[in-house]
């Protein structure tokens, strides 16, 4: 699949991340290698473990890596979530925009499973 | 070689990215946490000219890496630039604390990154280029002034005033002295490169004898009144003597040499010459050089007078017989009264 289409059926910029980079080798590469991890397994772990410092680092790096991936919407999701776990809420209070997160992260390895 | 830089960062592709954007110009190395980060500083620090760091990071995050190496000197010669998703201005403010040069926002841009990456390494290797120019004029400066010191002791010398060997006296003296008092007495502010500048220019105490005429120099009995007038005015005539040449070497020297040619004869009573100075009002390198000068005249023979026993010039210095010195400089000469009198043997005339 184009790398454009990927970014089309995401809802998301494409033009946007080819300004800030400027090479579409580049933009491809990044995609693949994100495909190859699963980047919501350190979450998944935190929470289980109840461990809500490392779900914190987890959630931070994915908002990290969505932004620099222009995936906007998973970025916005891991940004509310990040912010939420930054007041230490309890994690019931945190399930609602866990599962927001979980479900943009999900459309996203389902559109990169295509390339 | 290339210069390198370090990224530290935790998330592979981030690291990716910000290798494809500055591998051109410079040569990355990466790590994946704050310690592995840290080894890498220490490993690589000769040939880094820039670190990039993330702060959220597992094991050793960011800040821990900051905290580290504000124990060293790195972060005066590395620039550091924080690889950021945080929108607080506060944490940008804890890092700027911390001594960060420059911040990385995330998502990154390539023309941004670069240029900030290259802004920032290019005004540390300017300023050290810098550093580098003035410590070589410094160096400079400081030969020049020990050039000129050598030149004018050997002036003194050759006129036979005194013996070159009295001049090194004074100066092995007045080291011994000047460490024991910045030891006992750190309030004196002489750190080791003040006291290689007063022992320097202790060679230069005498310098106005050179304006002084044979007949009264060189006279083998003891001065009249009008005479020892005359004579004193050797500190006056060396003070000027440096004044006229103070430009031509480094500020620090010429102050240090003028206040010994000056003021070595001024006693702590307010009983010397040539201003009656007295306590603290007279400097300290001439106080200093003043105890040295006077032991090597007791202790050795001269056109006027017999070298007395070491143990008569130490009770002579003691009980002010030659004038009146600064208390603890009289505690700092019974401490390495040993030293001098090694010194005294060492190098007799």
């Amino acid at each position: 699949m184009e790398i454009r289409k990927v970014y089309e059926k995401l809802g998301e910029d494409y033009d946007k991340i080819l300004e800030r980079l400027e090479d579409e080798d580049w933009i491809e590469k990044y995609l693949r290698q994100f495909a190859q991890t699963d980047h919501w397994r350190p979450v998944e772990d935190a929470v289980n473990h109840r461990d809500m410092e490392a779900c914190y680092e987890a959630v931070h790096n994915l908002k990290g890596l969505s932004l620099n991936m222009g995936f906007d919407r998973l970025a916005a999701c891991a940004t509310e979530f990040c912010d939420i776990l930054k007041q230490k809420k309890a994690l019931n209070e945190v399930l609602d925009i866990y599962d927001t997160t979980l479900t943009e992260y999900l459309k996203v390895e389902q559109v990169l499973t295509g390339l | 070689m290339r210069n390198t830089i370090l990224i530290i960062d935790d998330v592979e592709i981030n690291r990716d990215i910000l290798t494809n954007i500055l591998e051109e110009e410079y040569n990355i190395i990466t790590a994946e946490d704050g310690i592995k980060g840290l080894t890498e500083i220490y490993k690589e620090q000769e040939s880094l000219v820039a670190i990039l760091l993330d702060l959220v990071m597992p094991r050793m995050d960011g800040y821990e890496v900051l905290a580290e190496l504000k124990k060293t000197d790195i972060m005066a010669n590395i620039p550091i630039l924080v690889i950021s998703t945080e929108e607080s201005s506060v944490s940008e403010q804890e890092c700027f604390n911390a001594g960060v040069s420059d911040f990385i926002h995330k998502p990154f841009n390539r023309d941004v990154v670069k240029t900030r990456v290259d802004n920032t390494v290019n005004l540390y290797l300017y300023k050290r280029h810098l550093e580098e120019t003035v410590e070589m004029q410094t160096k400079l400066i400081r030969e020049r002034s020990e050039g000129m010191i050598s030149l004018l002791a050997g002036v003194v010398e050759t006129r036979d005033v005194e013996s070159g060997l009295h001049v090194k006296r004074v100066q092995g003296y007045t080291r011994i002295l000047a460490e024991q008092l910045t030891k006992k007495y750190p309030m004196y502010g002489l750190d080791k490169e003040q006291i290689d500048r007063i022992v320097s220019a202790s060679a230069l105490h005498d310098v106005g004898k050179i304006g002084i005429p044979d007949a009264i120099l060189l006279k083998p009995e003891r001065l009249t009144t009008d005479e020892f007038e005359e004579m004193k005015k050797h500190t006056i005539i060396g003070a000027e003597f440096i004044k006229t040449a103070q430009d031509v070497w480094d500020s620090d020297y010429a102050k240090i040499s003028y206040e010994i040619a000056k003021y070595h004869h001024e006693k702590y009573d307010g009983n010397g010459y040539p201003e009656g100075l007295s306590g603290e009002e007279i400097p300290i390198s001439a106080q200093i050089v003043s105890i040295a000068d006077v032991y090597d005249a007791l202790v050795n023979k001269r056109c006027y007078k017999n070298a007395f026993a070491k143990e008569k010039a130490f009770d002579m210095i003691l009980r002010g017989e030659c004038g009146e010195f600064n208390p603890k400089l009289k505690e700092c000469f019974i401490d390495t009264i040993e030293r001098f009198e090694e010194l005294a043997d060492s190098m007799k005339d």
